[in-house]
């Protein structure tokens, strides 16, 4: 969730800074914080605005993870606020490197914390594809298309849209280059000129670290540049995830 | 974590037009005609978990094709194959079998391991 008090639309509140992969990690339980502190011109509600989100997540079935997820959030010089619970699901679709392109689903509830801010879900398709051994190099790309809708009190009628991309370049499993781009689209069915909505482009690092059999280590850091004023300047994320499959 | 304030936000009245683009786009992006070709050529090669060994410790398989690797779990304790180099982690139950699909890989060695045995069960691909 994000500074809600400064939200012109409900639907900017679910939009995570996460690119979520289409694969389940079958009984693994995971650990998982990430941060984003983002910045803008002095005064503005963008500048050194942050969220932190801490989650606890298992792989249930082969194709079925859920995870519980605790976010916190405040707008630039505000005190952090306890902002939503949220489930979320991962729905492996299809077997990696089986099909063209490696398939999951999406779907979250967030139940909102705060007094005038409402609940939501989303749901939406991953769409993955590895590209091994091209040009030398082995790749995977990874598309997130999102649909949200408020729900409850409070809610709004608009439909948000958000994507996010990564394409990483797997050069070694401690740390691999890539870039992402993410996007918001508070209400799709009045979207606005793209000066008024959400977009980012940056580099990301990503590697893991293996403790097998006490578990791996993973973590991703990624820098952002806004590409509209809507976005601000730019934005500092990172994710950090411990796993151990049981 | 989330993208923070739309600002200035004011919603036009052409909405309706992008929401049929975005969903004309995604149903395009899902039935891509590749997604539903299944390797049905991709050679098959199998593994066999066994006292928490892998047998046979080293697989030779081409280099250049998708390949349908059988993992079978001969314990009654469950096991995960586990590679970085293959980019691929799966969990195999006890007394099952799982399918993981591997490559195409160029010409190497390519280790892999058990997460829950790492010391015993260890082997390598060989593509060639």
């Amino acid at each position: 969730m994000p500074v809600l008090a400064y939200c012109l639309v409900a639907g900017a509140a679910h939009a995570d800074l996460k690119v979520r992969m289409p694969d389940v990690d079958y009984r693994e339980l995971e650990f998982e914080h990430s941060g984003l502190i983002t910045f803008d011109a002095k005064g503005s509600p963008l500048n050194r605005a942050q969220s932190y989100s801490n989650s606890v997540g298992y792989g249930v079935l082969p194709w079925w993870s859920i995870e519980m997820e605790g976010e916190m959030a405040s707008g630039g010089g505000q005190h952090l606020s306890f902002e939503a619970v949220t489930m979320e699901n991962i729905f492996q679709l299809t077997e990696p490197g089986e099909y063209f392109f490696n398939l999951g689903l999406f779907a979250e509830y967030s139940q909102s914390t705060m007094r005038g801010a409402p609940s939501s879900f989303a749901f939406g398709p991953i769409i993955q594809k590895e590209l091994n051994d091209v040009l030398g190099v082995d790749s995977v790309h990874t598309l997130n298309l999102f649909l949200s809708r408020d729900v409850g009190r409070d809610a709004t009628k608009a439909t948000g849209f958000s994507y996010a991309w990564q394409s990483v370049i797997r050069t070694h499993p401690l740390i691999s280059p890539g870039v992402e781009f993410y996007g918001l689209v508070p209400d799709i069915a009045h979207a606005g000129p793209t000066a008024q909505q959400q977009h980012l482009v940056g580099p990301v690092l990503v590697g893991a670290a293996n403790f097998a059999p006490y578990g791996k280590l993973k973590y991703e850091v990624g820098y952002l540049f806004g590409l509209t004023p809507a976005s601000g300047r730019s934005a500092v994320r990172w994710r950090l995830e411990y796993g151990i499959t049981f | 974590m989330q993208l923070q304030v739309i600002r200035n936000y004011r919603p036009l009245s052409n909405g309706p037009v992008m929401t049929t683009r975005l969903i004309f786009a995604a149903l395009l992006l899902v039935s891509f005609p590749g997604m539903h070709a299944v390797a049905a050529d991709s050679p098959r090669v199998s593994l066999t978990l066994r006292n928490h060994r892998f047998e046979p410790v080293e697989l030779e398989v081409p280099a250049g094709q998708k390949i349908e690797l059988h993992v079978i779990n001969a314990d009654p304790t469950p096991a995960e194959f586990e590679s970085a180099e293959l980019h691929r982690e799966k969990v195999v139950p006890g007394n099952q079998e799982v399918v993981v699909f591997i490559g195409p890989l160029r010409a190497g060695r390519f280790e892999f391991f058990d997460d829950y045995n790492p010391t015993t069960a260890r082997g390598h691909i060989v593509a060639r």
